[in-house]
């Protein structure tokens, strides 16, 4: 599959990676040979096999409706980059 | 030229579970800031989810009363975007295989232009999901900050999605009424809309009448009261067939609606459309269901709107109209039950005190029926006591505003009053003949053929005894002598 600059801006947007203009080419060669690997993969003859869905064979684990203990307000605090008044503050956000 | 309208709704609804979806922290509404979270609802690295089994369960239950099938095998995907109120920066949903599928129900709508009717729209899916937290903003303008509280991050909800069927708003009310009026029912939720508990998309588009192509939809997000919806659609109805009748084209756009100013406005436009990169969640094992376990829930499900209206029917006579105000709402329902186990014989007169005199008090003081001083039982008795004969009905009407205020069982208040009817012919033939003695107009009219005149008189003689006399004898004894 080939891997277009578009390609590479789009997905550098959606994980709010900055890329310079001249880093592009590169990237989406390196990208297309990663998706390389996965063609690879696709050659496998596959006919008559369920999709893998997940590598262990769980289900249902569940827990019962209980509560437990909380973090610490303060916990949180130490661990946020900005808090105040209980909140974590954030650059401005409107929609 | 005319136009169909094409309304679908997503309908997202809190689940009263103790706690979170994924964590055991408690759900909790207006506890303070970031005080009911764990390390997982804030999005710190090396924890796992682990599914509510209750929340499972009430995501069942929804399903069965609304007709759906339960998937024997459901999975939960990660739906990725970036947004402050998301620790994550993904939302543990049901993408690729949600735990209910298809579905329906009944909803009946009274609409001015087309009358009363009932239709059954059909649900596409239910799908469990985690909530996300909440974003305060600041005030004044150039505000440079948002706040972030995390409580409500991981509350489990459950998304309702119909088929586009709707094609109109008040279908679209008389739909969020149908499905609150069931989850009450079920008590899976408290789907109180002012704390946000029951919210609602809806996808509006319009087409040429007949047609069978859809034209360009618009969302409308975060409706939470039943005329915020009927306002919103009313008017992005109108406003697209504005844009259409000038020949212009629709924009497929996000939408939200201003209750102020009464219109929408576009949130977000089609460039940042969002890219949700769903993929199955690593960290949970699929969701299997058996056949067994959904049967058990299908079992204890409590008697359902649609099933209680025809029993009140088939069982006590009332009318549709009737039996269909009743079971809206469960209280309303489990006190007529409670009234009628009170006083069996008649059904149709509780039913009548419930919906005028009641109602009309609930909505006068904007109070809830469970919070009614007048018991259910009290009210039984009334309607026995006016059926015995003890009180007359204009009488039970006294004692009733006087139950409200004082919370009084109406026999006693009828002992504590002295309040007796008079059925003795001889007292009540006396009054009669005397008013009829000093009457004589509404007598003549009476004889020259006009029978209302009859009303006057039965007026009086209430008015004489205090509305005590029995009024099936006054009306025997009133007929005899003016004959």
């Amino acid at each position: 599959m080939a891997i277009t600059e578009e390609n590479v801006r789009h997905v550098a947007k959606l994980a709010r990676i900055r890329v310079d203009e001249g880093q592009l080419q590169s990237l989406a060669g390196d990208m297309a040979q990663i998706v390389r690997m996965v063609d690879e993969i696709n050659q496998l003859d596959t006919r008559g096999l369920e999709p893998l869905l997940s590598v262990q064979e769980t289900s249902n684990v569940m827990r019962d409706d209980v509560s437990g203990p909380v973090l610490p307000v303060s916990t949180i605090e130490k661990l946020s980059p900005k808090f105040e008044n209980g909140h974590h503050v954030v650059p401005a956000v409107i929609e | 030229m005319n136009w169909d309208t094409v309304i679908g709704l997503e309908v997202h609804v809190q689940l009263n579970t103790k706690t979170k979806l994924f964590s055991h922290a408690e759900t909790s509404f207006g506890a303070g800031a970031n005080s009911h979270t764990t390390a997982l609802d804030q999005g710190h690295p090396g924890t796992l989810p682990v599914l509510n089994r209750e929340a499972l369960r009430k995501a069942i239950q929804a399903g069965l009363a609304l007709h759906c099938t339960i998937n024997e095998y459901s999975r939960f995907d990660r739906k990725n975007y970036f947004y402050p109120d998301l620790p994550k920066a993904y939302q543990i949903s049901q993408y690729h295989h949600p735990i209910c599928s298809k579905g329906w129900l009944e909803i009946s709508v009274n609409d001015p232009k087309r009358g009363e009717y009932a239709r059954k729209i059909h649900l596409t899916r239910i799908h469990l999901e985690e909530d996300a937290g909440k974003l305060v903003h600041g005030q004044g303008g150039a505000v440079a900050e948002s706040y972030v509280d995390l409580n409500r991050a991981g509350t489990p909800l459950i998304e309702i999605v119909s088929e586009p069927e709707l094609t109109s708003a008040l279908e679209a009310v008389a739909y969020l009424q149908k499905l609150r009026s069931i989850l009450l029912y079920l008590g899976v939720s408290d789907c109180n809309m002012e704390e946000g508990s029951l919210r609602c998309d809806a996808n509006i588009s319009l087409k040429p009448e007949g047609s069978s192509a859809l034209g360009n939809r618009t969302e409308i997000k975060n409706m939470n009261t039943f005329k915020g919806l009927l306002a919103a659609v009313e008017y992005e109805v109108r406003r697209q067939q504005r844009v259409l009748e000038g020949g212009g084209k629709v924009e497929t756009e996000t939408l939200l609606f201003d209750p102020v100013e009464r219109k929408t406005r576009s949130m977000r436009s089609k460039e940042d459309a969002h890219d949700y990169r769903y993929f199955p969640e690593p960290d949970l094992p699929p969701v299997l269901v058996g056949k067994d376990q959904v049967d058990a829930i299908a079992a204890a499900l409590p008697e359902l709107p649609d099933a209680k209206r025809d029993r009140y029917q088939k069982d006590f006579g009332l009318s549709l109209y009737d039996a269909d105000v009743l079971v809206s709402e469960k209280p309303m329902a489990s006190y007529f039950e409670a009234a009628v186990a009170a006083f069996p014989a008649e059904p149709k007169k509780i039913c009548n005190w419930i919906t005028t005199e009641i109602a009309g008090t609930l909505n006068e003081g904007n109070r809830s029926i469970e919070t009614f001083p007048v018991k259910p039982e009290a009210l039984g008795e009334l309607v026995r006591l006016v059926s015995e004969g003890a009180i007359t009905g204009k009488i039970a009407k006294e004692l009733f505003a006087e139950m409200i205020a004082t919370g009084k069982r109406p026999a006693d208040l009828v002992k504590e009053k002295g309040i007796q009817v008079i059925s003795d012919d001889g007292a009540l033939r006396a009054i009669c003949e005397r008013l009829i003695r000093e009457n004589p107009d509404p007598v003549a009219k009476y004889r020259g053929g006009n029978k209302n005149a009859l009303g006057f008189f039965v007026g009086a003689v209430m008015k004489e005894t205090k509305g005590q006399a029995n009024p099936k004898s006054v009306n025997q004894i009133l007929a005899e002598l003016l004959k």
